[in-house]
């Protein structure tokens, strides 16, 4: 650099501290070389689709933290809140198979059988990660396998519960054939007892055979009516629980309407 | 590895050298350093090139010659930060995502400075004798060698992932922890 050269551009004091003398005026100019039209152009379609993209920005970003935070809640067992943070993910990408996926998966573990089997339902035939694809198989296989165990608890208790229902009619029927008997002793003491009360002779003997066979029969009644209220409270309780496990197997085929997006 | 030719990687990712020059430009007209000539893009090698004055200062040397990867770097992740969650997490990207995506891989991919303004740089450290601007300049040349050489394997194409794609889904999750 040489401090008696002079701008290379219009001749006058050069500035220090460059190499190329120029006056600090057209330095300025030079060192502003202007961009090109298409340049700006370019830059304001970037800017432009930069801003569209932008106003989406904080929909996507908690949809983002959403998932982040099911994950981790999905990790620790906390499946109710991983389904809410799932489900605040669906609103933005209601069609991401990842998603989806994750929430069939947490509503499977948390028990929400019905509202699992929409959405795999609905997962049917999509691509992802082999992994992913290994998980909700699983689940699947899972949901098949616990509805079959239903079935056959279902099929079990209805045996037990048409043996009670075998037991409690026969009980039935033998108290019916005691009452009868207990009916035709009845009549026949009475019988006895007007002919006694009339002074007419009765036979004292069959009399007594008669009450004492009248007493042995009221206590097998009574013995055979306690044993029938035993097995029919048992008979009652049974069938409660296999309605119960019937509501809950139709509840996993037929989910009710409208319950997940 | 697989090698393909230079200038068909320049062409796909074209925003990234526009921009690298820009960034040469910018700081350029920051340190009032003349520029000469400009070319953005072009077909052939180097892709796109800024000639300006030398300057005196070396440490306009080094801004000038690390501005892109200052500013490339900067840039792609400001513009591929709204399409990352929909394209990398959930796989559920719009045209427009991908678009966004594209272009900031492309400009994040083109922050390595080249070779030429690695040699520039060191022909303005071994001018001047400053301990400290060797201490910083001489590593700073280093790397972008190691970076160009680095280029063979992807690792610019690396970077650009890593700066769209990886930093924006590092720093989401990040957010979901507080």
């Amino acid at each position: 650099m040489s401090d008696t050269e002079s701008c290379q551009v219009c001749g006058s004091a050069p500035e220090t501290g460059y190499v190329f003398p120029l006056c600090p005026r057209c330095r300025t100019i030079l060192a502003s070389r202007p961009y090109p039209r298409w340049i700006y152009l370019a830059g304001a379609a970037v800017l432009v689709i930069l801003t569209i993209a932008l106003s989406q920005s904080p929909r996507t970003l908690r949809a983002g933290i959403a998932f982040e935070r099911g994950q981790a809640y999905e990790a620790k067992g906390a499946y109710g809140m991983a389904v809410n943070e799932y489900r605040r993910v669906t609103e933005a990408f209601p069609n991401s198979t990842l998603v989806l996926a994750r929430l069939a998966i947490t509503l499977r573990k948390g028990g929400h059988v019905p509202e699992a089997e929409v959405i795999l339902q609905r997962l049917g035939g999509r691509q992802a990660s082999q992994e992913l694809v290994q998980e909700v198989n699983q689940t699947v296989e899972d949901l098949s396998k616990q509805r079959e165990v239903l079935s056959q608890g279902i099929e079990q208790k209805k045996v037990s519960v048409g043996a009670l229902e075998t037991r409690l009619h026969d009980l039935d029927q033998d108290l019916g054939a005691l009452n009868e008997q207990l009916r035709s002793l009845k009549a026949t003491t009475a019988e006895m007892e007007d002919q006694a009360s009339k002074g007419m002779a009765i036979d004292e003997q069959e009399y007594h055979r008669l009450i004492a066979q009248h007493n042995s029969i009221v206590g097998r009644y009574n013995s055979e009516l306690s044993t029938r209220n035993t097995l029919y409270a048992q008979y009652e309780a049974q069938l409660k629980e296999v309605n119960a496990l019937i509501d809950q197997y139709n509840r996993s085929i037929s989910p009710k309407a409208g319950s997940i997006p | 590895m697989t090698l393909i030719p230079g200038f068909l990687i320049a062409i796909a990712t074209f925003p990234g050298v526009i921009v690298h020059e820009m960034a040469h430009q910018l700081v350029c007209r920051l340190c009032r350093v003349v520029v000469f000539e400009v070319c953005y893009f072009r077909l052939g090698n180097p892709a796109g090139y800024v000639t300006h004055e030398h300057p005196s200062n070396p440490y306009q040397t080094l801004l000038i010659g690390v501005g892109p990867f200052l500013f490339n770097s900067l840039l792609g992740a400001v513009i591929a930060f709204p399409a990352v969650v929909p394209v990398y997490k959930f796989e559920a990207g719009t045209t427009l995502d991908y678009v966004l995506i594209w272009l900031g891989v492309s400009i994040a991919m083109h922050a390595f400075p080249s070779t030429g303004d690695a040699a520039s740089m060191l022909k303005s450290l071994s001018a001047h004798s400053s301990l400290l601007l060797r201490l910083i300049g001489n590593p700073i040349v280093a790397l972008i060698y190691l970076g160009a050489l680095g280029s063979m394997f992807w690792l610019d194409a690396i970077y650009g992932l890593f700066v769209a794609g990886l930093l924006p889904t590092l720093l989401v999750s990040y957010l979901a922890t507080m």
